[in-house]
């Protein structure tokens, strides 16, 4: 059988073909009994099929799909709440640990001649010349 | 908390049309949106029985289709109509469950997915099924792709252009997609026309 006629049977079924292309398809058929076969049973291939399509689930799914909602929402709504108290509880923590770190900081920028990321954070480091110039009683005097 | 408003609508306010249903679902009126499903069930169950066989997991895409949509009401904007919202989620659930279904079972089977080459045994071939079981074990034996405009085109009725939109892929693609799955599955039914005839 040839193959553009097929090909071109095949895209009759579902594609605008043009006047030349329809003119031509149906002398085929009118001719090649193969070309006729295979249209007949294309066609009843696509008439099984959408006569056969399925279109219910099992009886009641209405009323399964509404308790699978229900059940979702119950899930959904128990998430909230589980993310609702982890938030009050930690409010108060989250609060006073912001409250601590903002003093650190500011005692460590109080200490400290820079005002840097370093300095902010207590990292600040000594050089080696202040090191060796600071007494050794300075330092044992520094309380613990 | 989320508190679940459950209105009813009065007798004299039934809405009739998809559209209508929504809007109500929306302001959280179950009666409707159990309406929209009942209504909507047969589309559904073409597109995913069609993608995935009467199986248990076509039962589980199809109510989880319906429980996207309710969750997806309010970004439901209307430039589709409802039943192609609705049926763009269940052939998208329904392409997922055949990945993982792949995934599952890929262990266990070496046959590509593109490959939609297969051979026919005698229990499918038999004269003894009927013509929709045949063409549903046909329909099978197509890889996603094809098996997804098969069910949109044939058995949903949907035109070329709106299989390709649904699935975002080109019209031609539609089209040739269409031409291999419907030869391959007159190869697959061979030898049942053969008995026929």
């Amino acid at each position: 059988m040839n193959r553009e006629l097929l090909d071109l049977l095949y895209r009759s079924f579902d594609a605008d073909l043009t006047e030349e292309e329809r003119q031509r398809l149906d002398e085929a058929l009118a001719t090649s009994e193969a070309l006729q076969t295979e249209k007949e049973r294309i066609t009843s291939i696509r008439e099984v099929l959408s006569k056969n399509a399925t279109d219910s689930f099992k009886p009641l799914f209405t009323e399964r799909v509404m308790r699978a909602l229900e059940t979702a929402e119950e899930t959904d709504v128990s998430t909230d709440v589980f993310f609702e108290s982890l938030y009050r509880f930690f409010r108060p923590v989250a609060l006073a640990a912001a409250a601590a770190a903002i003093l650190l900081v500011s005692m460590n920028l109080w200490d400290s001649d820079d005002i840097t990321l370093a300095a902010a954070l207590g990292m600040q480091e000594d050089s080696i010349e202040v090191m060796f110039e600071t007494p050794l009683e300075a330092i044992l005097e520094e309380p613990l | 908390m989320k508190v679940i408003h459950v209105k009813m609508l009065r007798e004299d306010k039934v809405p009739t049309s998809e559209e209508q249903l929504v809007r109500a679902a929306r302001e959280g009126d179950r009666t409707a949106f159990s309406a929209l499903v009942k209504r909507l069930e047969p589309r559904v169950a073409a597109t995913v029985i069609g993608m995935l066989g009467d199986t248990p997991e076509a039962e589980d895409v199809g109510q989880e289709t319906f429980i996207r949509f309710y969750k997806a009401l309010d970004s439901y904007r209307g430039e589709s109509s409802v039943s192609t919202y609705v049926t763009r989620i269940a052939i998208n659930l329904s392409l997922n469950e055949l990945k993982r279904r792949k995934r599952r079972f890929s262990l266990f089977s070496n046959t590509a997915d593109d490959d939609i080459e297969l051979v026919v045994d005698e229990k499918t071939g038999g004269p003894h099924f009927e013509d929709g079981e045949m063409i549903q074990s046909a329909l099978s034996k197509l890889s996603p792709g094809y098996r997804a405009v098969i069910v949109l085109r044939l058995l949903d009725g949907l035109t070329t252009e709106e299989t390709a939109r649904m699935l975002n892929i080109p019209i031609g693609t539609v089209l040739s997609r269409l031409a291999r799955a419907q030869k391959k599955m007159r190869d697959i039914l061979k030898p049942y026309f053969g008995e026929k005839s």
